[in-house]
């Protein structure tokens, strides 16, 4: 009897050290920075998730448009390591539109922070050599919807790509 | 009664020295992360040489406690002892960077490619090859050695096995 309870007390504690040592969770923030309005409100928070060996960063960013209490994820970002937040990388075109992107997504509203449209390079980018390989180096948006978009690739080659846009949202290689 | 009192010395004592060791990598490490010369690829080198000479015996672990979130297989490094890991940590420093590293091995924008080498070499050491490799790829979400973090997790995890097997490795 008493063999069998310790065979059981160790099948728990691998069964835990498995769990911990390799799954991913979630730890409190890291870190949050929020817009301040007079237009809607963005904010991004910085979560550590622990991986085995390595943590991974995630940044969520989330709106709360003016008139609403709830804060609505728009998309989210993964880096390797625990970098600032890019606030730089949050940039408002008017009271009603708005742009943010981070590594390979790009998200931009012209309603005020009510819907969004988001955009993935390395979904738009069809590269064998280099798959899954590209982050969004610089973005620029005018009022009238104009704007380019800059990618880079991770890779030692550095290579670079435009696109542009003439509706906020629809982008294409010139 | 004094058979206890002289366990509590011997256990202060060990306390003590630990701490010594660890006071002594940790000024090491912040003074190489403070640094702007040598090169990443260098202090790397040469914390590692440090680690063998603090820690004999346990230097990969001495690596992964100093300049990762890790200690061990599932324990967490103490904040008070790590360099350049998280940005809130008392001794953050100026972290580590990719400078120094071969193209290949260097990613963009620019990551702590020391602690992406030591914890994937520790990997290697402590899962074996396979089951480290295993790991990597799904860390990275992809196989391919184009990409910077997965070529040099490769080296590391080769490096890491054949050190924890004879205790030298080679590039």
């Amino acid at each position: 009897m008493r063999y069998g309870q310790m065979i059981f007390v160790i099948g728990i504690c691998l069964v835990a050290v498995f769990a911990h040592g390799c799954h991913s969770q979630d730890k409190p923030i890291l870190d949050r920075w929020e817009t301040n309005p007079p237009a809607f409100t963005l904010r991004v928070t910085e979560f550590q998730e622990t991986h085995f060996p390595l943590s991974k960063f995630r940044y969520v960013f989330e709106a709360k448009p003016n008139g609403s209490d709830k804060w609505r994820e728009i998309m989210t970002a993964i880096t390797d390591d625990d970098v600032p937040i890019p606030r730089e990388q949050v940039r408002f075109i008017s009271d009603r539109a708005a742009y943010v992107f981070m590594t390979d997504k790009y998200a931009i509203t012209t309603n005020g922070g009510h819907s969004w449209f988001i955009w993935n390079a390395n979904d738009s980018i069809r590269n064998p050599q280099y798959p899954g390989q590209f982050f969004i180096k610089e973005v620029l948006v005018n009022p009238d919807g104009s704007g380019t978009l800059i990618v880079a690739s991770r890779s030692a080659d550095k290579q670079t790509m435009q696109f542009r846009t003439e509706d906020f949202r629809h982008m294409w290689v010139p | 009664m004094p058979h206890n009192r002289n366990l509590t010395l011997l256990l202060s004592e060990g306390y003590r020295r630990t701490l010594m060791t660890r006071e002594r990598i940790l000024g090491t490490m912040l003074s190489a992360s403070n640094n702007g010369q040598p090169d990443d690829c260098l202090k790397l080198a040469l914390l590692a040489y440090k680690a063998g000479q603090v820690f004999p015996g346990n230097a990969i672990n001495g690596l992964l406690a100093g300049l990762t979130e890790r200690s061990g297989v599932i324990g967490e490094s103490d904040p008070n002892f790590r360099v350049g890991v998280l940005r809130r940590d008392p001794h953050f420093g100026n972290s580590f960077g990719a400078g120094g590293f071969i193209p290949m091995f260097q990613d963009n924008p620019p990551g702590n490619q020391v602690r992406h080498f030591v914890g994937w070499f520790a990997a290697g050491a402590f899962l074996g090859p396979r089951a480290a490799r295993r790991a990597l790829y799904r860390e990275e979400q992809t196989s391919t050695m184009n990409d910077p973090d997965v070529a040099l997790g490769m080296q590391a995890i080769n490096m890491g096995f054949n050190f924890s097997k004879t205790g030298i490795t080679r590039l």
